[in-house]
């Protein structure tokens, strides 16, 4: 089985985010990044896949060049070989831009499966997985939790508020990876060493061009300190005064 | 992690990315548990073989032999990340790295390479390293365990003391004098006859570690596990050499784990209606801490170029062991006092890593042994040696 990863360079999650002084962009600068943790649990997938019934996997990005970084890691966690479709801005792309050139690549790569995290953490869309699926007309499972790959369809579970959903999907289809769906393992030594030989293509490619423009980024409020209360009567006088929610 | 000269911007791509993985395998598999372990005075044996697929059994050793073959210097930084999460997890390395795995690569014969090496880099084999006696500590050259010539080989007769993997080791790389006065080492097997151990369970230091006392009572040891290429002294002190190398950048790893820890609770810490970072206290502590890391951390990477670039002695090990650990014994028990009373108990790391430095000071060439050496070098005089008539006159 062939398998495409699509992972993102985004802010670590205990990295502190603040806004340029316009406003339209966070400061990049002095901060950590990671591969966007649900595409992790899409390239350990990808991993466990091949391990189970050989294959080969790809593992792809859109970034700039610093997004090598993420792309050594998946490396290092197994993949065998990474593509980067070159963008120096790529954190002002929309969905839809990153989503054909996923589609660009799947064209040319054939993959059975392609799989993807459900979000990324820096925008929050949800619009990746579907998009793809969409463009190339591939079967689409959103926020897969376990998944039994057979020979020509595969068993996917979801969890939703309603309960646990299993569905029976033929190739080529996209999933988008919900965590639970494995347990990513940290690269070893050996696999960082090896990730060094592994072959990482540039691709250049014109993105189509979309009319949106991000007006302002701004930092949530900063959380009030706590403030102890002597009585219920307290309680109750500033939720009515104070919160007005009485 | 205070990097304040951005020593880490040396590093290649893949050494930083081996720093990052072993950083990330410290905060998730270490971090929130060694409090526990060391509580209870357990080491980890579930991590062992973990450590062989994480690729840090053998990180200079030769591909050949089922090593990674890479530099001193990413041999240091995994040292210190390791030793961030605490000495007792990063001993075992070093034991497994310096102290077994170098002496058979480097005394030792092509089948004994072949036959143990691999193992030992997975974590199928665990070894041990047995120089020090209950009675010949800074003097090795004491030792009582004898090694007694017979056909096909020699047998061994005495016991040897604070041996650090002890009682989980399948092998032991051991230190004897032969008939001749020589000392000999030897590869001694787990079910080796006469051979025995017993743990020391009353450390309150180092104590997520196994140390032991290694027992020998006419046990055999053929020849082929003789390493045919150590004669003296020199020989054990060359592997300690190896290993007090990683021992200084743990003490860099010691120094960092501290300051994080002693900065992120001042900054939260209220005193008198302000968070304690605000006291010129605070900020001196701080300042003296910062200073003192930054110190440490320039000298392990010069030293790691040193070695890298074979011009190392064993003197500047010993100048770096004997620094970084008295550092970082210092910087652990300045942040144990600006963590107040919680500083005392395990949910936070100051105190333990306070605790080990007194070991690890110790193990490894005590401070005043490292002092020594330097003044012999300074002084061309060997004053840790009995009056030697030339020198004293007498």
């Amino acid at each position: 089985m062939k398998v495409l990863v699509f992972i993102k360079r985004t802010p670590d999650t205990a990295a502190v985010v603040k806004p340029t002084p316009d406003g339209k962009d966070i400061v990049r600068e002095g901060l950590a990044f990671i591969i966007n943790p649900y595409d992790e649990f899409a390239v350990q997938e990808a991993v466990n896949i091949k391990s189970a019934k050989g294959g080969e996997t790809v593992v792809m990005t859109v970034g700039d060049d610093a997004s090598t970084e993420q792309l050594r890691r998946a490396l290092a966690m197994g993949i065998d070989r990474a593509i980067l479709v070159k963008h120096d801005r790529f954190w002002e792309l929309n969905p839809s831009q990153v989503g054909y050139a996923i589609a660009e690549i799947a064209k040319k790569e054939n993959p059975d499966l392609i799989i993807m995290g459900k979000v990324t953490i820096d925008d929050y869309t949800y619009a990746l997985a579907p998009y793809v699926a969409q463009a190339l007309g591939y079967n689409l499972v959103t926020y897969a939790t376990n998944v039994e790959y057979g020979d020509s369809t595969m068993k996917v579970e979801r969890e939703s508020d309603l309960g646990k959903e299993v569905w029976e999907v033929p190739y080529p289809a996209v999933i988008s990876a919900e965590r639970g769906l494995n347990e990513p393992k940290i690269p070893s030594v050996m696999g960082v060493m090896k990730a060094k030989k592994k072959p990482l293509d540039v691709v250049e490619m014109d993105l189509p061009s979309y009319a949106y423009e991000i007006v302002r980024f701004t930092p949530p409020p900063p959380r009030k300190g706590v403030k102890l209360l002597e009585s219920v009567d307290d309680l109750i006088r500033v939720l009515k005064e104070e919160v007005k929610i009485l | 992690m205070y990097d304040f000269y951005l020593l880490d911007e040396e590093l290649t791509p893949e050494e930083r990315q081996i720093r990052d993985v072993v950083r990330e395998f410290v905060r998730k598999e270490i971090l929130p548990n060694i409090g526990e372990w060391w509580l209870k005075g357990e080491f980890p044996t579930h991590l062992i073989r973990v450590f062989g697929e994480m690729g840090l059994l053998g990180i200079t050793t030769p591909e050949e032999y089922g090593g990674l073959g890479l530099s001193k210097r990413i041999y240091g930084i995994v040292a210190r990340e390791l030793e961030y999460g605490d000495s007792g997890i990063r001993s075992f390395v070093s034991v497994q790295n310096s102290l077994v795995m170098y002496p058979i690569l480097t005394f030792g014969s092509e089948e004994q390479r072949r036959k143990y090496l691999p193992k030992l880099a997975t974590g199928e084999l665990v070894g041990c390293f047995g120089l020090t006696e209950a009675d010949a500590g800074s003097d090795p050259g004491s030792m009582k365990t004898r090694a007694r010539k017979v056909q096909g080989g020699y047998v061994l007769n005495g016991s040897k003391m604070w041996i650090t993997n002890g009682s989980i080791a399948d092998i032991a790389v051991v230190w004897a004098k032969d008939d001749e006065g020589v000392i000999r080492g030897f590869i001694v097997e787990r079910d080796f006859k006469g051979f025995s151990t017993q743990d020391i369970k009353t450390k309150i230091s180092l104590r997520a570690s196994v140390t032991s006392e290694l027992i020998f009572e006419d046990v055999f040891v053929p020849e082929e596990n003789v390493l045919p290429n150590a004669r003296g002294l020199k020989s054990p002190l060359m592997c300690l050499t190896q290993a007090r190398y990683g021992i200084a950048w743990g003490g860099v790893g010691v120094g960092m784990a501290v300051l994080d820890e002693a900065i992120s609770y001042a900054k939260e810490r209220i005193v008198f209606g302000k968070p304690l970072t605000h006291y010129q206290i605070t900020q001196e502590k701080f300042a003296d801490m910062l200073a003192d890391l930054t110190k440490i951390q320039l000298m392990v990477y010069r030293l790691a170029d040193l070695m890298d670039s074979g011009r190392a002695n064993f003197r500047h090990v010993s100048l770096a062991k004997r620094e970084a650990v008295r550092t970082a014994k210092r910087m652990a028990e300045k942040a144990r006092g600006i963590l107040g009373a919680n500083g005392i108990t395990t949910e936070y790391h100051a105190m333990r890593h306070m605790a080990n430095m007194e070991a690890v000071e110790t193990y490894e060439g005590t401070y005043e042994v490292h002092t020594l050496i330097l003044g012999e070098y300074i002084t061309g005089v060997p004053a840790y040696r009995i009056c030697d008539e030339e020198i004293c006159g007498d």
